[in-house]
């Protein structure tokens, strides 16, 4: 009984929620980013602070920044946790189920957990660097390198691929488990070696949940505040720290300006997964037939 | 002629293959038929070399082991690849040369009937379509085994009269030998006239299909090919005690069942074997040349094929057996 | 075949050591006095006083409360909105369906500080901002995408073939919905209701910013400790963290998987 009304009536709670919030702080931000702010006097409406942002340098160079660094993670997660969901995918082991047990572990904290825990460890004061003293690598904490807070931000890295590899595990093990051994045993029965095997066909079925992991991971990383706000290095600020920054201090003639760089962190990002998902749907083994 | 040499598989604490003899000859079609869970599925894993059996071997001709190309019940076509590209598959992965994949997949598309789909992906086609693609797929390996599992199964009626004559026809094309595993007794005699029986993991008879239906070894074989009637009696000295027959019997197994096929056993034609009277309660149609009968005798009921117009119903016959009945 | 274990085995060891080592860590600051360089072990261990601490504190058991508080008026929410989306997606084809599906991923594809500032500006102006509705639905934005998709996969599998058998028996739109559609897809809402627990749980920003410091959950709190160097009480909000997050989550696992064998 799958009636026209019914559908509308199961839409409409999403629908609703989403218009009442997310599209209508979308429209305003939008409005506002045009110039058009009433609160402040402002009601002429311009693309200048369009021009402005994408003439920024401060700007696109924290832009550049953060998107080398979010990508670059994205695919370190998404290489191991592809890697290993691929290791543990057979029951033929006794570490198997634990290690599915404890990849949730990482998955359900939150990431200051993490931080804080590389904070006592990595720190130049930490348990690691104390560990190096005692046995003599090392004769003061001055000389453990700087891992948090550093201009490659390596701590952050840690912080995400702590949380992110699991994640990719979480995702894929589920869909690997379901649909692998079927078309293994194909594959190896027409004569692929196991090598092929992998490449030609565990691979790109898999390629959908793993493309849809990475869009995760990179728009996380793209746009966290958190962790570059605990572990981040102030020459080499993030763009989620630059913006926040604006944001609070509180000067609402700045605010069509954050509104306009926010709107195009947004449309860059949709346009950025839309690539992705073209680009996996489009190489060769696009097509999953709904697998 | 492939050998199966006493091959066991055994999975935890069950015995799911138990010592599976068979001969096979080359260029042939060989049926086994039996019901779900009886292993045969197990042992098709064998023979495609996808499983190892825990005992035992199997062997060609010149005592080399050889690895089947297995069509798939649900075919498992790669759905990530197109028609082509699934086709292609095994030639692809020995590295064979481009012209060379581009020829015989043009060759083997034409054989199948599926030119006009290689760009579709496996989502699009039908049924039919897919176990043609997959059919083209073993093939174009130019496998001399060919494992099928379930082949129809999940064809309706009119196209599963046509795959099954075609795969027929393709057997004598390329000289292969097909092994094909099935539930379907109508499907096993249809395609073979030579069936393995396998139940409990066990082979209980190899003949054809008209020996198997007339003459099977056992209960258990007697009981899965059904179409018979189970009469529960008791074996005094050889002679069946039973409220529809008493008399002399061929004791097989002493189990005290006596089997009675609906049809070659029961026959209104005098010969030396008297069976019973009894009373004609139903017709049934079976066909333009036959009819089920069910006759009542002494408030029993057992079924029988008769030619059509042979009886009329509420009328009381002398039937007779027309050997010895088989006491299992 | 026995190097493949063995390589397995030591692939195992060290994530389990990359796993655990914070865990245990944390662990260790949480019920230790003074633990800093060069030294390896706390100087003062004191196993009760995480325990006192938890008892006696009113700030931990108010922002306990708070994190409880938006985590289950999340999940409420979330559900509600998630369930019949899922099921719109999974049993109808209709116009715009792609587009929906598109729509479902934007709020984790929007960079979330684009997002939450958004969202502070447009709450401030409903003057939902401080709120608890106001910081819940902002929490169940980013829970949405989780919800529907694990739902979806769910519900996907056996489409409303048994809903059509229900109907078909008698029972009503509701009962079919409790009585079979819930039940039978129960695994989906369980990982429905485990993953709005932890996202929602876990958010920062989102409560910090719309909550208008109204909620100081536990992930909230532990970030001034952590700034300002007080390890001890960050990994005291961490492990109370854990025990209302690992705990029932576990819980709630093995009572599902237990009773789940029957349909299975």
């Amino acid at each position: 009984m799958l009636t026209k009304r019914k559908l509308i009536l199961l839409l409409s709670p999403f629908c609703l929620f989403m218009l009442f919030f997310f599209f209508s702080a979308l429209a305003k931000s939008l409005v506002t980013s045009f110039g058009y702010y009433p609160l402040m006097g402002m009601e002429k409406l311009s693309l200048h602070y369009y021009t402005d942002a994408l003439n920024n340098k401060v700007f696109l160079r924290i832009f550049f920044r953060t998107f080398i660094f979010a990508l670059f993670s994205a695919v370190l997660a998404c290489f191991f946790g592809t890697a290993l969901s691929f290791l543990f995918k057979k029951n033929d082991n006794p570490f198997t189920k634990p290690f599915f047990k404890l990849a949730q572990l990482p998955v359900m904290l939150p990431h200051i957990f993490i931080v804080l825990a590389l904070l006592q460890l990595l720190s130049q004061t930490g348990l690691v660097s104390s560990l190096l003293t005692k046995i003599g690598i090392i004769h003061s904490y001055n000389s453990f390198p700087l891992l948090l807070n550093d201009q490659w931000q390596i701590g952050i890295i840690l912080t995400y691929l702590w949380k992110e590899i699991p994640f990719v595990i979480v995702s894929l093990i589920l869909v690997l488990r379901q649909m692998d051994n079927r078309y293994r045993i194909v594959s190896e029965n027409l004569g692929a070696t196991k090598w092929q095997t992998f490449w030609k066909v565990s691979l790109p079925l898999l390629m959908p949940a793993i493309v849809n992991a990475f869009i995760i991971n990179f728009s996380f990383n793209f746009g966290a505040y958190e962790v570059p706000y605990l572990l981040g290095n102030q020459t080499k600020e993030l763009l989620p720290v630059y913006i926040y920054d604006l944001y609070v201090q509180g000067d609402y003639t700045q605010l069509p300006m954050i509104m306009s760089l926010n709107l195009i962190l947004s449309v860059f990002s949709i346009a950025f997964a839309g690539l992705v998902i073209w680009l996996s749907k489009h190489l060769p083994g696009g097509h999953t037939g709904g697998i | 002629m492939y050998h199966l040499d006493n091959i066991s598989q055994k999975k935890g604490n069950t015995q799911i293959l138990n010592g599976i003899n068979l001969k096979i000859d080359e260029d042939s079609i060989f049926a086994i038929l039996g019901p779900s869970g009886s292993g045969k599925t197990t042992l098709l894993n064998i023979l495609a070399g996808i499983d190892r059996p825990t005992g035992g071997k199997f062997l060609n001709e010149d005592g080399q082991v050889e690895r089947g190309i297995m069509v798939f019940q649900d075919y498992r076509l790669f759905p990530h690849m197109t028609v082509f590209q699934n086709i292609t598959f095994g030639l692809k992965v020995k590295k064979t040369k481009g012209s060379d994949i581009k020829q015989r997949a043009k060759d083997i598309t034409e054989t199948m009937g599926i030119s006009e789909l290689i760009n579709r992906y496996p989502d699009e086609l039908s049924g039919g379509q897919q176990q043609r693609v997959a059919l083209a797929r073993a093939l174009i390996l130019n496998p001399k085994l060919l494992l099928m599992d379930e082949p129809f199964s999940s064809l309706d009626e009119a196209l599963r009269i046509e795959m099954l004559d075609f795969v027929k026809e393709l057997q004598r094309k390329f000289q292969l030998t097909i092994i094909f595993v099935t539930h379907y007794k109508t499907e096993a005699y249809m395609l073979s006239n030579k069936v393995a029986i396998l139940i409990n993991g066990q082979i209980m008879q190899v003949d054809a299909p008209k020996k198997l239906e007339s003459n099977p070894q056992n209960f258990s074989v007697a009981k899965f090919l059904g179409q018979a009637n189970f009469i529960e009696g008791s074996l005094t000295n050889d002679d069946f005690v039973s409220p529809i027959y008493s008399g002399k019997v061929n004791v097989v197994t002493e189990e005290g069942k006596l089997y009675l096929p609906f049809s070659g056993q029961l026959q209104l034609d005098q010969t030396d074997y008297p069976a019973f009277k009894g009373k004609i309660v139903e017709k049934k149609w079976m066909g333009s040349n036959s009819e089920r009968v069910s006759i009542e005798i002494d408030k029993n009921v057992i079924y029988c094929d008769l030619a059509s117009e042979s009886v009329d119903e509420n009328k009381e016959y002398q039937f007779y057996f027309s050997k010895l009945p088989v006491v299992f | 075949m026995a190097s493949k274990k063995f390589t397995k085995l030591i692939v195992y060891l060290i994530f389990a050591i990359l796993v655990l080592m914070p865990l245990f860590v944390i662990f260790m600051l949480a019920i230790s006095k003074t633990w800093s360089y060069p030294s390896l072990w706390p100087k003062w261990v004191d196993w009760g006083y995480y325990f006192r601490f938890l008892f006696t504190s009113k700030e931990i058991q108010s922002s306990l409360f708070s994190s409880l508080e938006l985590a289950v008026g999340t999940v409420v929410l979330t559900i509600v909105i998630a369930y019949p989306t899922a099921m719109a997606l999974a049993y109808y084809d209709f116009r715009g369906k792609k587009l929906l599906n598109v729509l479902v991923y934007l709020p984790l594809i929007i960079p979330s500080i684009a997002l939450l500032t958004n969202m502070d500006f447009i709450m401030i102006k409903y003057g939902l901002n401080g709120t608890f509705f106001g910081v819940v639905s902002v929490h169940t934005l980013f829970c949405l995408p989780y919800a529907i998709k694990l739902l979806y996969d769910n519900l996907i599998l056996w489409k409303d073939k048994y809903e059509v058998a229900s109907r078909n028996l008698g029972a009503s739109t509701l009962q079919t919905f409790f009585k079979v559609t819930v039940p039978m897809n129960k695994s989906g809402l369980q990982g429905a209701v485990m993953m709005t627990y932890i996202v929602s749980m876990t958010q920062y920003l989102a409560t910090l910013l719309i909550g208008d410091g109204n909620y100081l959950t536990l992930s909230v709190r532990m970030f001034p400790f952590t700034t300002s160097g007080k390890y001890r009480m960050a990994a005291v909000y961490g492990i109370t963290f854990m025990l209302v997050t690992l705990i029932p989550l576990y819980l709630i696992d093995v009572w599902v998987t237990h009773k789940g064998r029957k349909i299975a």
